[in-house]
């Protein structure tokens, strides 16, 4: 059983963990990624890296409730309580070393994992700018962690409600034509990469994206999470989840991503609901 | 074997083989015909003594033949099911040149299923015993015989396993209908019991690295046993869309997830109303069935070469064509047909025909130019799968082959299984590429004993060599381990090489091994007294006693004394078959109900045994009988709610029935045709005293009953 130390609520759908597994900890580096199994019967799911503390024994993750399992855990796991199952380091960690100005993007939830890259690239000696995206004000999280390992930092909001507004590519996209970078690491939803990559091309930066796709086992067994990349079938789980972005084929990506779309949405549909009738009996005290 | 009807068994995950019942069992422990050198044990990877294993299952002591089981195989009932005895040890079976083998796999399982294992508790070592730290990589059957081994020799076994549960490809690759999981938990639970520990969610190469486990963590040795889990995907247009699965990942989701009971358990699986599964391996049949099992209606095999070629088991694809699969032999995979949304709509084949032999002998399936279209919802990949790249990218300099699988001295009975790295041992799927079970167990027992060997020479050099291996001494405890080779029990005869194995008469010509192959003889144990039919008996011996046996010519009843004798046994087994039909209809247990139908069975049986052989008519049965007059006849006090009452009383019916027919023997000139009736009668009953003890014994333990 894997502990939760701490529970930090950022919004109404995202919250943090802190888990304690010494052994995770101890070999986690800037773009692994876990599997989490909740219970009997739970999903595996994978979960970025969001952060590590080898003496406390603690690996962070960041999860927003958007199916069945990650509701599950916003709502029925406290901190204090422990789950059955949590596996990792998994995946190759990013490539770190000085490139000269790196910018590292996060939209949403991506914001994150992109947090110990971030540092890892600014203790190497790079030149960082952060560029992180929300959908609003309330949703904003991290921005003082940021702060400190980044030499500039953009924070924009998608309704303009807090700090630069609009998406972050466009923020990236002033960045490439004033000031160059080296290297764009950018991690969020499917779509914001995919938007990342095709800003970046044109100036011929090379973008590192982190791919979340549908995975089982996490270890490179089933082959749930092949992508093309450079025309080359490859594993995320084994051979990522970093990618060079210009390579990845995020149409087949978008694709595969859909797989169970259906099965989830029943899933998540089938978890919140409340039945209507028990609902009337535990009002009328007659359920306990 | 008895199996579950097609139709039923296609719906559901239930065990598809049933399974030896006692007698399926001991009729077949008696076709083995125990040669004086047997060669079936050389067909088995790990080497199982079988024609001792059976000589204990032929005179009922299954515990006795687990033991000797154990000496080299820990798994006896996952082994009786997914071992390919038909290429294996049964291939090499004498009688196969004659007859259908001996089923070895089967009786073997019903050894596993049946027998009671002895308590499993760690063995205790001196100090000066014990070997040292070993760290396993993998939960699979090379890990887990690995360390069955190892932890007998003295070692301190630690099994690291990525996934959640202990099993590997046991839990995630075979269906349940093949492998009921209750098994794998049971066999794991023993070398739980027996101090082995098990680390799952710990990814060697990620969590922890070989290094690490030899460096800091202080292993003296460490076995790779991680298995070959990548899968091979075909390389065809389309296979990237979305409904197209990897056997593994197909498996993986409804073995070891649970896909099959979503939404009950989270992980989903999409299936829809046809699939086409690529390949026909064992694994391809697997995914054929599980498919069939999640109800899709349509579910077809697509394969290159022809059904002589495939890969599969020959029960697997005719358990796969009963369960309504169908087969599309000779034909190729050449695209996965997608709609605009990216989903599978079907796949283009093309029809193939054989061609010459290619250099591994088979022969090469080419092109006609012929396609055909096949829709379908859902592909599924079987085409086996390529090396995990996970440990050989965190050990630095540990040898590989150009497919990636980690280069070991493996392939012999006495191959050490060491790699280039100092201490670091791999075997099964990792160092062969895909494989079977029982191939991989061979090997983690061969590595266990090479690392017994190096431990034990202090870790002087490496490699360790095979003879160092093959000199190892297990400690006194673990002796039996020591590989096993086929011993003859005392008091067995030397067999001349010209006599019959089976009946033991001179041969005549050139016939080499069975001269009465399907006649069916009698034979008096010259001790005992018992009478048996059939078949011949080991060495000439006595199943029941151990006494000589003699084969009979067909016997006439004649004279007043002899036919006393047959008609007295016709009373007892009326009043025995009375008396269970009679408590199959009082008891309210159905087990119990169950149970004496079959007692009653058993006495029919016999009778109309006795009437075939002394040619005489048995009287009709009777239903003017009380189980309280019964008590009184036995002798004994009726207890009715004591829910074993019925069985006290007819253990005490049958040893009344030995007392009887013993004295009346006794009473009878010796050597007489009536003596040895009474003496035959007597060892029959013995028998019935000895069944139905056990059964008690069962009964009360709350297990199935054996009949």
């Amino acid at each position: 059983m894997y502990t939760i130390l701490r529970r930090e609520a950022f919004s109404d759908t995202t919250f943090l963990w802190d888990v304690l597994a010494p052994d995770v900890a101890r070999a986690a580096q800037p773009g692994h990624f876990v599997m989490v199994r909740l219970r009997e019967g739970s999903e595996r799911i994978p979960l970025t890296v969001a952060d590590y503390d080898r003496e406390k024994g603690t690996i962070t993750i960041v999860v927003q409730a958007l199916g069945k399992t990650t509701n599950e855990m916003m709502t029925e796991y406290k901190q204090g309580d422990a789950f059955l199952d949590f596996v990792g380091p998994l995946g190759l960690p990013q490539h770190v070393e000085k490139f000269g100005h790196v910018v590292l993007v996060g939209g949403g939830l991506g914001v994150a994992p992109v947090y110990p890259q971030l540092r890892a690239f600014k203790k190497a000696g790079n030149r960082t700018t952060g560029v992180i995206g929300f959908r609003n004000k309330s949703l904003v999280f991290w921005e003082e962690k940021f702060r400190k390992h980044c030499d500039d930092l953009v924070v924009c909001t998608d309704d303009g409600s807090y700090g630069r507004p609009g998406f972050v590519t466009a923020a990236l996209k002033d960045i490439c034509e004033k000031d160059r970078p080296d290297l764009v690491v950018a991690i969020g939803p499917l779509p914001m990469m995919s938007a990342c990559v095709e800003t970046t091309r044109p100036f011929g930066v090379k973008t590192m994206v982190s791919l979340n796709a549908i995975m089982v086992d996490g270890t490179g067994m089933c082959g749930s999470c092949r992508v093309t990349v450079g025309g080359k079938v490859k594993f995320a789980c084994v051979e990522g989840p970093d990618f060079d972005g210009h390579q990845v084929d995020f149409k087949e990506l978008t694709t595969r991503q859909r797989r169970f779309k259906q099965q989830e949405t029943a899933a998540t549909d089938d978890y919140a609901h409340v039945c209507n009738l028990e609902k009337q009996l535990f009002d009328q005290n007659k359920r306990n | 074997m008895p199996e579950r009807d097609a139709l039923e068994r296609s719906r559901n995950f239930k065990e598809v083989n049933l399974g030896y019942t006692l007698q399926d069992a001991l009729g077949e422990a008696e076709r083995c015909i125990q040669c004086a050198k047997p060669v079936c044990i050389a067909g088995c990877p790990v080497s199982i003594d079988i024609p001792r294993f059976i000589r204990h299952v032929l005179v009922r002591d299954f515990d006795g033949a687990l033991e000797v089981i154990y000496e080299s195989n820990i798994f006896p009932s996952i082994c009786g099911r997914v071992c390919p005895q038909e290429t294996q040890c049964e291939a090499q079976c004498i009688l196969a040149k004659k007859m259908e083998p001996t089923g070895i796999g089967r009786l073997e399982r019903f050894v596993g299923d049946n027998a009671k294992p002895p308590k499993a508790s760690p063995p205790v070592f001196k100090p000066e015993e014990k070997l040292g730290k070993v760290a396993i990589c993998g939960s699979g059957p090379a890990g887990l015989s690995c360390a069955a081994d190892l932890v007998r020799y003295g070692a301190d076994v630690t099994i690291y396993e990525a996934l959640h549960v202990v099993g590997g490809v046991l839990q995630y690759g075979i269906p349940s209908f093949r492998l009921p999981r209750d098994i794998i938990d049971r066999e794991v639970q023993r070398l739980r019991d027996m101090g082995v520990r098990f680390e799952p969610n710990k990814v060697i190469g990620k969590t922890f690295t070989v290094p690490q486990l030899t460096g800091e963590m202080g292993y003296d040795a460490v076995f790779l046993g991680v298995g070959a889990g990548a899968p091979a995907f075909i390389g065809i247009p389309g296979e990237n869309a979305s409904q197209v699965y990897s056997a593994n990942e197909f498996l993986t989701r409804v073995n070891l997830m649970g896909g099959d009971k979503f939404p009950y358990k989270d992980t989903p699986i999409t299936i829809g109303k046809s699939v086409v599964v690529v390949g026909a391996g064992n694994t391809a049949m697997d995914c054929l069935r599980v498919a069939k099992r999640l109800g899709t209606p349509l579910v077809r095999c697509v394969y290159r070469r022809s059904e002589a070629e495939a890969p599969a088991r020959i029960e697997e694809i005719r358990h796969a064509k009963e369960e309504g699969i169908e087969f599309f032999f000779l034909h190729g995979p050449i695209e996965v047909l997608t709609n605009a949304e990216g989903d599978v709509t079907g796949m283009k084949v093309e029809r193939m025909v054989l061609g010459d032999p290619d250099e591994k002998g088979r022969r090469k399936p080419m092109p006609t130019g012929e396609f055909k279209e096949l829709e379908c919802d859902t592909v599924i990949s079987a085409l086996g799968t390529k090396a995990n790249p996970i440990v050989a990218q965190s050990t630095p300099g540990i040898g590989l082959n150009k497919w990636g699988n980690i280069v070991a001295d493996d392939g012999k009975l006495e191959s050490t299984q060491a790699t280039n790295l100092p201490g670091i041992f791999a075997g099964g799927n990792i160092a062969t590429g895909g494989a079977t079970v029982i191939l991989a167990m061979g090997a983690g027992r061969r590595a266990a004993r090479a690392i017994a060997a190096w431990l034990k020479g202090g870790k002087k050099s490496w490699p360790v060599t095979q003879q160092e291996a093959a000199a190892f001494q297990p400690p006194a405890k673990a002796a039996k381990l020591a590989p096993a080779g086929a011993t003859v029990p005392t008091g067995a005869t030397e067999t001349p090489v010209h006599t019959c194995p089976k009946c033991r008469r001179p041969i005549e010509g050139d016939e080499q091994f069975i001269c009465c192959g399907t006649a069916t003889l009698s034979w008096r144990c010259a001790d005992c007294g018992k009478v048996s039919d059939g078949f011949a008996f080991p060495y000439g011996l006595c199943p029941a006693c151990g006494g000589k046996l003699t084969a009979l010519e067909d016997r006439n009843i004649e004279g007043e004394g002899a036919l006393r004798a047959v008609r007295a046994a016709f009373e007892i087994e009326l009043g025995g078959m009375a008396f269970y039909t009679k408590a199959a209809q009082e008891t309210q247990e159905p087990v119990l109900r169950d149970l004496f139908t079959r007692f009653a069975q058993m006495e029919a049986e016999h009778m109309s045994t006795l009437s075939r052989r002394y040619h005489a008519d048995a009287p009709g049965p009777s239903n003017e009988f009380k189980i309280e007059r019964a008590a009184i006849y036995a002798g004994i006090d009726n207890r009715p709610d004591d829910p074993t009452n019925l069985f006290r009383i007819a253990i005490a019916f049958e040893q009344r029935a030995v007392k009887f027919f013993t004295e009346a023997g006794a009473a009878t000139p010796a050597g007489s045709l009536e003596q040895q009736l009474y003496q035959e009668l007597a060892a029959e009953e013995q028998e019935h005293v000895a069944i139905l003890t056990t059964e008690l014994e069962r009964y009360k333990l709350g297990k199935p009953g054996m009949m």
